[in-house]
């Protein structure tokens, strides 16, 4: 029977889901004018399969959101068009690639 | 099309936001192995802006997990105008609240500490609100630490209110506490204005 392949030759970089490619490569984010936000939340009607917002206090007009109302965005909101390329190197596990002993041992 | 679309209408083409209370800003930083105070000020990095629902999420699922952070890095997440420093203005007479989590029986969960923590603020749940400064998540080689900081440090029933809803909203573990640090008092070991929650 075949023996498994030796790959400890290999970068854990070269596993990674995502290239460890330069930031430079990548096209600048093109920021458009910023959208409408809601000013009467009481003339939005919310899809009844999620929850509403209380939102606004009727005394201070304070704005608040609970968690749960909040969560909900979590699966709806995937992109962003804000430049997050100063972010793509500080991950520990998958930025630099280099060849440090703590690699691997603690996988 | 001039009918008003929110993200729960249509995903891909909606065209109003939720507004937040205050914008805050998201700020990193990783210091590495030279930490002495002018590295740590010009480590600091001012990465972004949000004032709405769905500007906070697009950035926050489009940024390294706090489990994935390397070790020494810290995200911190301020009311726009606070730097995340004791000098600041509005820390100067502060402290903060805040809990360690040993990293080896947290792993993962550190994530939705952090986020539970993020949206508490970020959705103004916390009964005086106005106390509210920011948040940090620090990650070390033993331990997760997150932390609420707030403006006042003296122990009081607002600072209190403040300590058990964060407890509350991180849904922690009894045993775990949370405890209080004015700003600046690190060094006093036995300083009467530290307590726990």
């Amino acid at each position: 029977a075949p023996s498994r392949l030796d790959m400890t030759a290999i970068p854990a970089h070269v596993f990674n889901e995502s290239p460890a490619s330069t930031p430079t490569a990548t096209t600048p984010k093109v920021k458009g004018p910023p959208m409408k936000v809601i000013e009467d939340f009481s003339s939005i009607e919310y899809p009844p399969e999620f929850l509403a917002p209380k939102a606004r206090d009727p005394v201070t007009g304070k704005i608040s959101y609970d968690s749960a109302f909040l969560k909900q965005f979590q699966v709806l909101c995937l992109d962003t068009d804000e430049d997050l390329s100063a972010f793509q190197s500080i991950g520990g596990d998958d930025s630099q690639g280099g060849h440090d002993n703590r690699r691997g041992s603690n996988r | 099309d001039n009918t008003v679309k929110t993200v729960f209408h249509d995903p891909k083409n909606y065209n109003v936001k939720h507004p937040l209370q205050n914008t805050w800003t998201l700020w990193f930083d990783n210091p590495g192995k030279k930490a002495n105070a002018a590295s740590w000020s010009q480590n600091l990095k001012e990465i972004v802006d949000v004032n709405t629902v769905e500007d906070f999420w697009g950035v926050h699922n489009n940024i390294v997990k706090v489990n994935h952070l390397e070790i020494s890095s810290n995200y911190h997440v301020f009311k726009k105008g606070i730097r995340p420093e004791w000098e600041d203005a509005a820390n100067a007479n502060g402290g903060k609240f805040s809990i360690q989590f040993p990293r080896n029986r947290t792993g993962e969960s550190i994530n939705d500490y952090w986020l539970n923590l993020i949206l508490a603020m970020l959705g103004e749940q916390f009964q005086y609100e106005d106390e509210i400064c920011g948040a940090v998540v620090s990650v070390r080689k033993v331990f997760y630490r997150v932390a609420l900081w707030i403006k006042s440090s003296e122990k009081n029933e607002k600072i209190e209110t403040i300590g058990r809803q964060l407890k509350e909203f991180l849904n922690l573990n009894t045993s775990l506490t949370v405890e209080f640090t004015p700003h600046g008092d690190s060094a006093a070991k036995t300083s009467e204005n530290r307590f726990t929650i």
